[in-house]
């Protein structure tokens, strides 16, 4: 059987694991680095970069440099969230014609699933150089708050890449099942992650090898890049009090702004105070002018207090739901990036009052997640088995515009649950099916996620026809719903047609196009530009930005790349 | 088609089971019957899943369990004796014929609608004294989590028909459920 390995796909960064006769291998990309930034660059020599290449080259490509595309998996151009994300990335977001989000880059449009293909294909690519072998199956992590269109979005990303996404886990639950914590006990564990772009919290029950989940909660827009926000606005602000010059207008600028806010927050995390030097930041009649600022701990947490406090209520709402009390809980697992920040462990520890727990890599713990599910899968593990929840409560809309739960949310999944309704006028020959997901009462202040009609009810008064409503949810939390008219006793079960996403036909296009001429442009990207890139990167380290103290990280890329640079010279 | 197992039947334990035993005749299910653990049949899986983790929902709450304990040993009658009449009775015939059209549209109705289902059994007892048909009251109020109505509907269901030893035992096992209920609820399970 092939080989399936396991692929966290982060809003920032990436990670891929494998399990190798019982053992966990992290895959490190072709640099040489655990984790590959989630960054897609379009170079105008009509290259595609991904990764650390393209990430290098963000400040000087800012416009056709794409991060952060997971915030527009599955999302509608007019959701509320993206209205506020177009404002935070400098790349061009446009609506298709079926109101989901497109890119415009490099005079082409692409959907956010292509985007993450590319992303999954350089992943793919680093792995079976890695493997030696090819890989054509994978499971793919999300956060568990992504809703079903997002899921969906991320499978089509992986049929894209050329990938069989087996499984589709949750982020939390995956890093539950990294956490080593020794099966054979009964305990209770609560997940606490915090990446990039989301945070979600999970509270699980452990023993004797299963995993079950037991209510999860969370933001889907509450990460990393809402802390590196708040310090780019202070630095943005006092530039302005002092210089007068508004840096908010300049990409340029702010893509050097957020480079250095992030590094300043990760220093800030060992370190009592950076200084931050950003030179040559903007031109004013005087000449050019400089940015220089020390940014204390203690100013940080001040900054951010609101962001680390806003992870509370999520936490409490998962304790209701699970039914537990702090003191229930054994163990607190940190995951995500952001939670190595002390202002986090201090938030986590007045929470649950408990210590967290630190044993688990908060960067690569949910790939490795992940990876144990894959060699699950494969029927490699026999002794652990995940048992997941829905996020959402689910249902249809209504007499009055009511909604009518069918699955109620932190329902245990796969669940088959079906409810049964009848028609509200005479001689009515079809319903329309309009499926909801959500929490309020009212259908329209729930999310739409998808409608059909059954046609052909034989007329009969009001009342009388009996329509069995079937909602199933799978282990990936991928939702199908079936309506059955009982009075015929003729089944008419119908799959839920989603009204966003990508047809069958586009991803067979984009797969194909994908494996020939991107597949060339991505790795005309690595062979040639890797000397151009050495170039530009120790150009930037000479002109001293970025803050003081992160020599290491920095030292570590130079040398690979400078190792890649020799090979190539071979 | 195979005949639906009851939660007990499926998790391959005994009506008596403790809490424990519940717990690991669980997870023992869940090995057996994931997707994960049965990639070659999946449809199968899937469904069999799904059952399994509904049966653990209920029989893991103590009250659930009661009252899903209870729904076993009294299911809803869906036949009702026959009636001999003599020709000098066929008004008596008639009201029979009438509560038995009610009774069967109850009977039909239970699955989708509780409330018209309730109304039907409530028509036919009135036409013609039924015990059937009041005793179907009572498993329709259960199920609604109306004990007193429950237990007033099954008592009068023993009365008119004394002869019949399982109104006795419902009769017995509802005052005890209700019993237990109520400690359970005291003390918070």
């Amino acid at each position: 059987m092939s080989k399936i390995i396991g692929i966290d796909l982060g809003t920032t960064n990436s990670c891929v694991g494998i399990i190798e006769e019982g053992k966990l291998f992290i895959i490190p990309n072709d640099e040489n680095f655990r984790t590959t930034p989630s960054v897609v660059a379009f170079t105008k020599d009509n290259t595609i970069l991904v990764g650390n290449q393209a990430k290098r080259l963000q400040i000087m490509n800012p416009e056709n440099t794409i991060f952060s595309i997971k915030r527009f998996m599955g999302r509608k151009f007019n959701d509320k969230t993206v209205e506020n994300d177009i404002k935070l990335v400098p790349y061009k977001l446009v609506p298709a014609d079926n109101g989901d989000v497109r890119i415009a880059v490099a005079e082409k449009i692409f959907s956010p699933p292509e985007l993450s293909a590319m992303i999954l294909m350089k992943l793919k690519k680093d792995a079976e150089a890695y493997l030696n072998e090819k890989v054509e199956k994978a499971v793919i992590t999300v956060p568990a708050y992504f809703n079903d269109s997002q899921r969906q979005a991320t499978k089509d990303a992986g049929k894209i890449a050329g990938l069989e996404v087996v499984r589709i886990i949750n982020e939390p639950t995956a890093a539950a099942l990294a956490s080593g914590f020794d099966s054979k006990t009964r305990m209770r564990i609560v997940i606490y992650d915090l990446g990039g772009g989301t945070f979600d919290v999970s509270i699980l029950e452990l023993g004797q090898g299963i995993f079950q989940v037991k209510s999860t909660s969370g933001d889907t827009h509450l990460g990393g890049d809402d802390f590196d926000q708040a310090i780019i606005d202070f630095l943005v602000s006092e530039f302005y009090k002092t210089e007068g010059i508004d840096l908010r207008k300049d990409r340029v600028a702010l893509q050097r702004l957020k480079d250095a806010a992030e590094k300043a927050k990760i220093n800030l995390s060992t370190l009592d105070s950076v200084e931050i030097t950003l030179p040559f930041i903007a031109v004013s009649k005087e000449g050019a002018k400089h940015l220089k600022a020390i940014l204390t701990r203690e100013k940080l947490e001040q900054l951010t207090k609101h962001l680390a406090e806003a992870t509370a209520e999520p936490c409490e709402k998962a304790l209701i739901y699970a039914e537990l009390r702090p003191q229930d809980i054994d163990e607190v697992v940190l995951v995500g990036g952001q939670t190595k920040m002390p202002l986090i462990r201090e938030t986590v520890k007045r929470i649950f009052k408990k210590e967290p727990y630190l044993g688990v890599n908060p960067d690569e713990a949910v790939a490795a997640g992940a990876a144990y599910q894959a060699s699950v899968l494969k029927g490699d593990i026999r002794d652990i088995l995940l048992l997941d929840v829905t996020a959402f409560s689910l249902g249809i809309k209504t007499e009055g515009g009511l909604f009518s739960k069918i699955i109620e949310k932190n329902s245990s999944i796969p669940i088959r649950k079906s409810e049964i309704y009848t028609t509200t006028k005479d001689n009515q020959s079809f319903v329309r099916i309009e499926v909801y997901q959500g929490e309020k009462p009212m259908a329209a202040d729930n999310k739409m996620i998808g409608t059909f009609d059954l046609v052909g009810i034989p007329s009969a008064k009001k009342g009388v026809p009996k329509i069995e409503v079937m909602f199933d949810i799978d282990a990936n939390g991928i939702i199908k719903v079936s309506a059955k008219d009982l009075t015929t006793q003729k089944e008419q079960a119908i799959k839920i047609t989603p009204d966003s996403g990508l047809s069958g036909s586009e991803i067979e296009k984009m797969s194909t196009e994908m494996g020939s001429d991107f597949a060339k442009r991505i790795l005309k990207g690595q062979k040639e530009n890797a000397k151009q890139e050495y170039q530009q990167v120790s150009s930037i380290d000479d002109s001293k930005e970025g803050t003081i103290g992160e020599t290491e990280t920095q030292e570590k890329k130079k040398k690979s790349i400078f190792d890649i640079f020799k090979k190539k010279e071979d | 088609m195979t005949k639906k197992l009851n939660y007990y039947e499926l998790l391959e334990i005994y009506p008596a089971a403790t809490q424990e035993e519940i717990e690991n005749a669980f997870r023992l299910a869940l090995y057996k019957y994931h997707p994960d653990h049965n990639p070659d049949k999946p449809e199968w899986a899937h469904e069999r899943t799904a059952e399994v983790v509904e049966a653990y929902k209920i029989l893991s709450d103590p009250i659930k369990r009661k009252i899903y304990n209870f729904q076993i040993l009294a299911p809803l009658k869906e036949t009702i004796e026959e009636h001999k009449f003599s020709i000098f009775q066929i008004g008596e015939k008639k009201k029979f014929e009438d509560a038995l059209k009610d009774f069967k549209e109850g009977v039909e109705l239970y699955t989708t609608n509780k409330a018209n289902s309730l109304l039907k059994f409530q028509q036919s007892y009135a036409t013609y004294k039924l015990h059937e048909s009041i005793y179907n009251m009572g498993v329709i109020y259960a199920s609604a989590n109306k004990l007193q109505e429950a237990l007033h509907a099954f008592k009068e269901a023993e009365r008119i028909a004394p002869e019949n030893n399982h109104y006795k035992r419902v009769v017995e096992r509802f005052q005890e459920l209700m019993r237990d209920i109520d400690r359970a609820r005291k003390t918070g399970y």
